[in-house]
């Protein structure tokens, strides 16, 4: 994307029409999101809380305010009192140092992204496979699938590229298939729409396996069939999945006869089959099911999770996961954090850190002080009255962000960033494509780029770091991570920058034939599956599922300071099936209040075939009505991602 | 020298001219960036001009309908309320324009006048002479020979130059236009038969160059007829991103918003930005009731202005030049760009 400049003003984005992904295109974010850059509510102090009010400080005082209370508050409740949030929206190199400071400076374990919320089962499953946190496939291989199954995204609304790319190949008659219980814009492409009872997924995907098993569709020369038969697929017969997901076995076997007639099978998939109580266990079958087509490793098939934000793969890459550090590698493995301590001369803390829904549900306990830049948890965390409580319980909260956003809000300390337009750095694509970011105008006055803050609070920590450029960052973190070997900072620059790893291949999409070679992969376990713990009942009797408008992205505090993308999305809504709507005697436009078991938000009714009886739908993150509050937060046992996908609830009127 | 006359100048001296204009006027040319592709911006020098170009993704009219632009600013700290208006801008040259972006200014003045006269719009056209270059290099989603939108024009701009290697021939289009000739130490000859031979070969070469198509003629029946079936208009409807690109990038699209950006209580911007018909929220009513709520609604409405007779009428032509960018940005690539739905609706009605 370029942006045009005038007088240190940015008036334009452009499209570029030689970059390789876009293509000269962009989507309606790309068009209208620089409106926040210059909008008038973007913090240009630091912003401290003296008597209950955010006063404007100097950036000296707010540094060395925010070293002397994590300081005090370290020797009084020891070093790992002190959480760390990274965000996905920084450049790589801010968030290696921000993993650098916690892990060395800070000295605590409890360092976590908010990847935690969105993917945390789709990195864990394809890094224990493969040993590599990342997609499994390249957005060009939708070009070249023969076969494509969508589950539990809307690519149209989530990813317009990858949308893109989906609508042309189901144009040019590429079978596609999609998984999910809402009827789409783009569904009516789509060779079959399968709509499962939400929360069902896991039947669904391996009754697709146990039919190509069974039918004896799947590739030849795989190892490990009779183990993964023998292995609990034998229980998920069409009749068996008919009955848990209400999918018909002559459309499963239908489905299964597409895949299997297809030369590769890419699997899109989104948080709909992440955010749930099997969300690692629906990963794992999505994992057997492309390695029964034998589409591992293969062009035009894989896995592609619809990453949600622009460096949620750099941010994974860099090492702001708990489990992860710098190259996504395990912390826990004694060579590894060795090999770190040694680059970094510092000890890393030995224990394994809270993950991120954790460290919320500890603040105020083990959890004293949290770092928070660039994410408004108070939003994207579920049960929002019980994370605005627990961010109120801390000691000291201090958050880095563009904006007064409702965690900053609560903030004991508030340092404003730079935007993207004002920093240099690099961002990583879901597809690992890592690509310069260049500013285009200097830091508004006040507001400091992300790389510079954490150092300068380094700095204020009494850590001799130099204040150094994003490129020599770059260098640095080049050392700890094999992943972004042989890249340099120039090739990056280019047009469409690197898809890594480019020291062993320069062709795309080659990362999983270069790593499995002919072996291919191994499957993995089958799991029964975990019952889902907020059933409808009598009282609750709908079932809610969540999901992004096309305008959307993340908790909007973006988009809602583009005038333009603000006014696409002015009435919080609801969608109710429109036979469930002639039995609560429910017309569009009118208000309602939703409930679940954890609270409650206003809507505006939106009666549509589009959901299918029994089920609600709502768009998250809404100004008016917040829809996090609702959702549970209650943790998937592997990956510890809520499980903030679906929830029963209610309809009452106003 | 007469508007209408032809002239040959040689080309270092026109552009060392060029490069003395720098001085006193803003000149806006096209330019490479790091990746190697063209965009027009201002030059302090003739170092970065390049003359080997596809046209500008970025539509020209951005000089003139900035995508975005303070209006006025306001204060009220003082005793009075002060406004205060943009500053004065430097004469502008913009060098380089291809023949599309002129046509497409034509259609841009048709309507900033009259009821929506538009002084921002104005005073920025009057200020800026145009020396466009008759187009040698079409993009591979060009089409305006089926739209009188080039490659070379009658009208519309002040110069019109044509590469003819060594020399540039011209086409002078306005009086402001031949006083900067006459203004400028240039030797001009009028142009001889081999120079209009070179010509021709030139316009013939590049209409040969033109791949898309674009038959409005039944296009525009079925439309203003309303002989396209509501399912089509529904089909892409579903197919469309809603990114709003092909407006933003249309050399005739014109929509904008204006919004008010306090800053604070006592002072603050209104603001002009570029709009697009085929968001929702630009006909949503104040009661909350979308006229245009859905894509389906919002595309037949872009294609209705487009190609409806009615509006040809009243502009005078349909409101495509044929710069084929649409073609480019088009999240549903393929599918909603002029050119493949008037393919569509030709089609539909057979």
């Amino acid at each position: 994307m370029l942006l045009e400049v005038e007088k240190g003003v940015v008036l334009a984005a452009a499209p570029q029409r030689d970059h390789p992904v876009s293509r000269g295109t962009l989507c309606i974010k790309g068009w209208n999101g620089h409106q926040l850059i210059h909008h008038p509510e973007r913090l240009t102090q630091p912003l401290l809380r003296i008597n209950d009010c955010l006063k404007p400080v100097s950036w000296n005082k707010a540094l060395s305010y925010a070293a002397q209370r994590i300081t005090e508050l370290q020797q009084a409740h020891g070093r790992d009192c002190v959480g760390v949030v990274g965000s996905l929206k920084t450049v790589n190199e801010a968030s290696y140092l921000l993993g650098k400071l916690a892990r060395t400076v800070l000295h605590t374990p409890h360092l976590d992204a908010p990847l935690r919320f969105d993917h945390a089962p789709s990195l864990r499953v394809l890094r224990e496979q493969s040993g590599f946190a990342n997609a499994a496939a390249a957005l060009a291989d939708i070009e070249k699938a023969g076969a494509i199954l969508v589950i539990g995204a809307d690519a149209k609304a989530q990813n317009a590229r990858a949308g893109s790319l989906l609508l042309q190949a189901a144009k040019r008659g590429v079978p596609v298939i999609q998984v999910d219980p809402r009827e789409q814009e783009h569904s009516r492409f789509f060779r079959l729409h399968l709509r499962p009872r939400p929360g069902t997924d896991l039947a669904l995907i391996n009754a697709l396996s146990h039919i190509l098993l069974a039918e004896g569709w799947q590739a030849e020369g795989l190892a490990g069939l009779a183990k993964l038969r023998d292995d609990g697929l034998e229980r998920f017969t069409p009749a068996y999945a008919e009955s848990v997901s209400g999918i018909a076995q002559d459309d499963l076997r239908s489905a299964a006869g597409l895949i299997a007639k297809a030369s590769s099978l890419l699997i899109l998939f989104g948080t709909g089959i992440t955010q749930q109580a099997n969300g690692t266990a629906n990963v794992r079958a999505l994992w057997n099911l492309a390695l029964l087509t034998g589409s591992i490793g293969r062009e035009g098939g894989g896995l592609l999770p619809l990453l949600t934000a622009n460096n949620s793969q750099g941010a994974v890459d860099t090492g702001l996961m708990s489990e992860w550090g710098p190259g996504q590698r395990d912390l826990q493995e004694t060579a590894v954090r060795r090999a770190i301590e040694a680059a970094w001369g510092a000890s890393l803390p030995a224990e394994k850190g809270l993950t991120l829904q954790e460290m919320i549900d500890h603040a105020g306990g083990r959890i004293r002080a949290l770092y928070v830049v660039g994410e408004n948890l108070a939003w994207s965390a579920p049960e929002s009255a019980k994370t605005s409580a627990a961010l109120d319980k801390l000691d000291f909260l201090l958050v880095q962000d563009l904006f007064l956003t409702e965690t900053a809000a609560r903030a004991d300390l508030v340092l404003p960033a730079a935007s993207f337009a004002e920093q240099e750095g690099s961002y990583t694509s879901l597809e690992r494509r890592l690509q310069r970011v260049r500013r285009a105008i200097a830091p508004l006055r006040g507001c400091k780029p992300d790389l510079e803050i954490i150092q300068l609070l380094a700095g204020a920590l009494a850590a001799p770091w130099p204040l150094r450029k994003a490129e020599e960052v770059f260098l640095e973190m080049q050392q700890l991570m094999p992943c972004y070997g042989g890249i340099s900072w120039q090739t990056i620059g280019h047009p469409g920058g690197v898809l890594w790893p480019a020291h062993t291949d320069d062709e795309e999409c080659t990362l999983y034939r270069k790593l499995l070679g002919d072996r291919q992969g191994a499957f993995t376990e089958v799991s029964t599956g975990l019952p889902f713990g907020d059933e409808p009942d009598a009282d609750y009797p709908f079932t809610l599922i969540t999901g992004r408008p096309l305008f959307h992205r993340r908790t909007g505090t973006l988009v809602t300071r583009s005038f333009t993308l603000d006014k696409e999305d002015p009435v919080a809504t609801i969608e109710i099936n429109t036979d469930d709507a002639r039995a609560l005697k429910l017309r569009s436009g009118w208000p309602v209040i939703v409930k679940s078991r954890r609270g409650e938000v206003r809507r505006t009714v939106v009666v549509t075939r589009a959901v299918p009886p029994g089920t609600l739908y709502l768009p998250i993150h809404h100004k008016d009505g917040l829809s996090q509050s609702l959702m549970p937060s209650m943790l998937e046992p592997e990956s510890a991602i809520p499980q903030m996908k679906l929830c029963a609830a209610k309809l009452e009127m106003v | 020298m007469q508007a209408g006359t032809r002239l040959v100048v040689n080309k270092q001296v026109f552009l060392d001219n060029l490069s003395l204009c720098m001085q006193k006027m803003t000149v806006i040319g096209p330019q490479k960036l790091r990746g190697g592709e063209v965009t027009f911006g201002p030059l302090r020098s003739l170092r970065r001009l390049t003359l080997d170009y596809v046209n500008d993704l970025d539509p020209l009219k951005r000089f003139f309908l900035p995508q975005r632009e303070v209006l006025f600013a306001y204060d009220l700290s003082g005793k009075k309320p002060r406004l205060l208006q943009p500053e004065q801008e430097k004469p502008r040259l913009l060098f380089g324009i291809r023949s599309c972006d002129v046509q497409g200014l034509a259609h841009m003045d048709g309507f900033f006048q009259g009821a929506c006269y538009d002084e921002l719009y104005w005073a920025r056209r009057r200020n800026t002479l145009i020396i466009s270059m008759a187009c040698n290099r079409p993009n591979e989603s060009c089409f305006c020979i089926c739209c009188n939108g080039g490659p070379w024009l009658e009208s519309g701009f002040d110069l019109q130059l044509t590469d003819l290697g060594e020399e540039f021939l011209i086409d002078i289009g306005s009086r402001a236009g031949r006083v900067f000739l006459e203004e400028r130490p240039m030797p001009a000859v009028t142009a001889s038969r081999r120079h209009e031979t070179r010509r021709r070969e030139l316009m013939e070469a590049c209409d040969a160059q033109m791949v898309p198509t674009a038959y409005l003629a039944k296009a525009c029946i079925q439309i203003t007829n309303n002989r396209v079936r509501e399912e089509l208009w529904e089909e892409m409807g579903s197919e469309c991103f809603s990114c709003g690109g092909c407006t933003h990038v249309c050399p005739c699209c014109t929509c904008f918003d204006v919004v008010d950006c306090p800053e604070g209580a006592k002072s603050g911007t209104r603001v002009r930005c570029w709009d697009s018909c085929q968001y929702s929220g630009f006909t949503r009513e104040a009661s909350g009731h979308n006229p245009r709520a859905r894509a389906k609604e919002r595309v037949k409405r872009r294609f209705y202005h487009k190609l409806s007779y009615a509006y040809i009428q009243q502009d005078g032509h349909p409101g495509c030049v044929g710069c084929g960018r649409c073609i480019t940005v088009c999240e549903a690539f393929g599918l909603l760009d002029i050119s493949a739905v008037v393919k569509r609706l030709r089609r539909d009605g057979q």
